[in-house]
């Protein structure tokens, strides 16, 4: 009789304690798996070393001259664009728009440039593997800034200022480089100031980091819809799946649904039929003719280490219509969504895979995707979520 | 005796943290002659021990534990005194039905021993390490299976 009433007393307990423990502790709603989840999402910032491949990573002198060759419109052969053109300072580092403009309507959304650094593919296709081969590819695309090599190299001579900043730097007057080498040094120039714009700490930072240390009383600044948004991030939704790490990106590239039909425009290229973005396959076969990979001769690694992945990669069928994890750091700022800013708000993002149809997916097999089928309720717990990943102020944006 | 219900309790609510920590955990290696006698030339300890037709196969991870989305290098050490050829390494999803999107390089570093380079787990969960052999009697092969987070 008293074994009765001490295990039915103890199951009681069993059920009403985790409701209790909800009311005052923050982090009762996660279970151990989940809590191990949150954590490997921080802390932020993550520690950061120069980058082996860019010889002037990290140097003051180049991130201030990298800062300025950003905004220049010089590079460009009319004088027409800069990175910021369609880099904006005042629209967190993107433009806003669905797809870019540059000298003709692009077929992808403009990407913000934050925490950049602890990338290890950029673009939607990942077709460049530095950031340093990231700025030349929009600086010499035909369709963006089309900057020639010597269009730059006459740029960067004949800005005294700049001159003096390059001939400092490099140890060589810019004139009197090969004129696709003083191309490069200003890429890497550019790239040591990207690697400077790391986003600021964030509300769901704060919880990671209470979590971490058991502090209860910080938890509970955390709102418990957002609490309740977390867990099925972690939990339910398998977005860590994909989305994974400090940076909420596992730095590779899924298929999620997203149409890669080109409207109005053939370009496919060799194979794909026209009108088709290729995303990730397309960006394996750039990234291996591209003389500014870190297999080629710019890579300053001496070892070459940094190179195994762009050695590795393997280049497969299911590669087809595959685009880049973004970060979900200040996602409030960076509207529309998806490669091809096919989604206007982040509430739509969220229906999205709620409602996914995964008969549109290309996954040669693949078992991760499925509708998550959520009730309003739970769209807006994960959309409160996803908003406590912007830094605290305007809301949006990591402006 | 009334209070071995509540053990159990105990013992039921304590089981989720006890799988957590046995995923992640780096296991000794069991002993006997032959795995006494083998080891890996900087004297570091394996992560496991696996079978190779008949003969022991230590497997260790660098880093240990893997992370996701960090690059993974696997040694490994053949206890066989004729050692078959490392053919393969690759690691797979079985739950996702994928594997890795990097291809390891094998660099043969001495009688029996290897080490891949260039693998990286890009989710966390379920992954299957497979690795490949031959020698004169035809292909066999190894698995080992670690849930990554």
């Amino acid at each position: 009789m008293t074994a009765a009433i001490v295990i039915v007393l103890a199951l009681l307990a069993g059920l009403l304690l985790p409701v209790a423990a909800q009311e005052g502790d923050p982090f009762a709603l996660f279970d151990p798996a989940e809590r191990s989840l949150i954590l490997a999402h921080g802390p932020w910032p993550p520690e950061t070393a120069p980058d082996p491949g860019n010889r002037v990573s990290g140097d003051p002198a180049a991130i201030a001259l990298g800062a300025r060759l950003f905004a220049d419109t010089g590079l460009s052969p009319d004088g027409s664009f800069s990175c910021a053109t369609c880099h904006r300072p005042e629209s967190g580092l993107a433009d806003g728009l669905a797809v870019g403009q540059g000298r003709v309507a692009l077929d992808r959304n403009t990407p913000d440039l934050w925490d950049l650094r602890f990338q290890r593919w950029f673009g939607w296709d990942g077709a460049s593997d530095s950031l340093w081969a990231a700025s030349l590819r929009a600086m010499t695309s035909p369709r963006e800034m089309a900057a020639a090599p010597q269009t730059v190299r006459a740029a960067l001579a004949g800005d005294p200022a700049v001159q003096v900043a390059f001939r400092d730097l490099f140890g060589s007057e810019p004139a009197a480089l090969p004129a696709e080498d003083a191309m490069v040094l200003a890429a890497k120039a550019i790239a040591a100031y990207l690697e400077t714009l790391v986003s600021p700490r964030t509300p769901f930072d704060r919880f990671r980091d209470a979590l971490a240390a058991g502090d209860r009383a910080a938890g509970r600044d955390y709102p418990a819809a957002t609490r309740r948004g977390l867990k099925l991030f972690v939990g339910a939704g398998r977005c860590t799946l994909c989305h994974f790490g400090p940076t909420f990106s596992n730095g590779e590239f899924a298929d999620i649904g997203i149409p890669f039909f080109l409207a109005g425009r053939a370009g496919g290229g060799k194979g794909a039929g026209p009108g088709v973005d290729r995303g990730r396959y397309g960006g394996i076969q750039a990234l291996r003719r591209s003389p500014f990979s870190l297999a080629g001769r710019y890579n300053d690694d001496p070892g070459r280490g940094n190179a195994w992945a762009t050695e590795g990669v393997s280049l497969e069928h299911r590669n087809f219509g595959e685009f880049k994890v973004p970060s979900l750091r200040g996602l409030s700022g960076t509207a529309p969504y998806m490669h091809n800013g096919s989604i206007p708000d982040l509430d739509g993002v969220v229906r999205h895979y709620s409602d996914l149809d995964p008969a549109r997916l290309h996954t040669d097999g693949e078992a991760i995707l499925r509708p998550l089928a959520l009730s309003p309720t739970e769209i807006d717990d994960l959309t409160a979520f996803l908003r406590s990943l912007d830094p605290p102020g305007k809301g949006a944006g990591r402006d | 005796m009334t209070w071995r219900p509540l053990v159990l309790l105990l013992l039921l609510s304590l089981l989720p943290w006890t799988v957590a920590g046995g995923q992640a955990a780096q296991g000794p290696v069991p002993g006997d002659d032959a795995a006494a006698a083998c080891g890996f030339g900087d004297g570091g300890p394996a992560t496991g021990r696996l079978m190779l037709g008949g003969r022991p196969l230590l497997y260790r991870f660098d880093p240990a534990p893997p992370m996701v989305g960090r690059p993974l290098a696997i040694d490994l050490l053949s206890c066989a005194s004729d050692p078959p050829d490392l053919v393969g390494v690759d690691a797979v999803m079985p739950a996702h039905r994928h594997g890795m999107n990097y291809r390891p390089q094998l660099h043969p570093v001495g009688p029996g021993a290897w080490r891949a380079e260039g693998l990286l787990l890009h989710m966390p969960g379920s992954w299957r390490f497979d690795f490949g052999f031959r020698d004169a009697s035809g292909a066999m092969a190894a698995q080992t299976l670690l849930t990554v987070r």
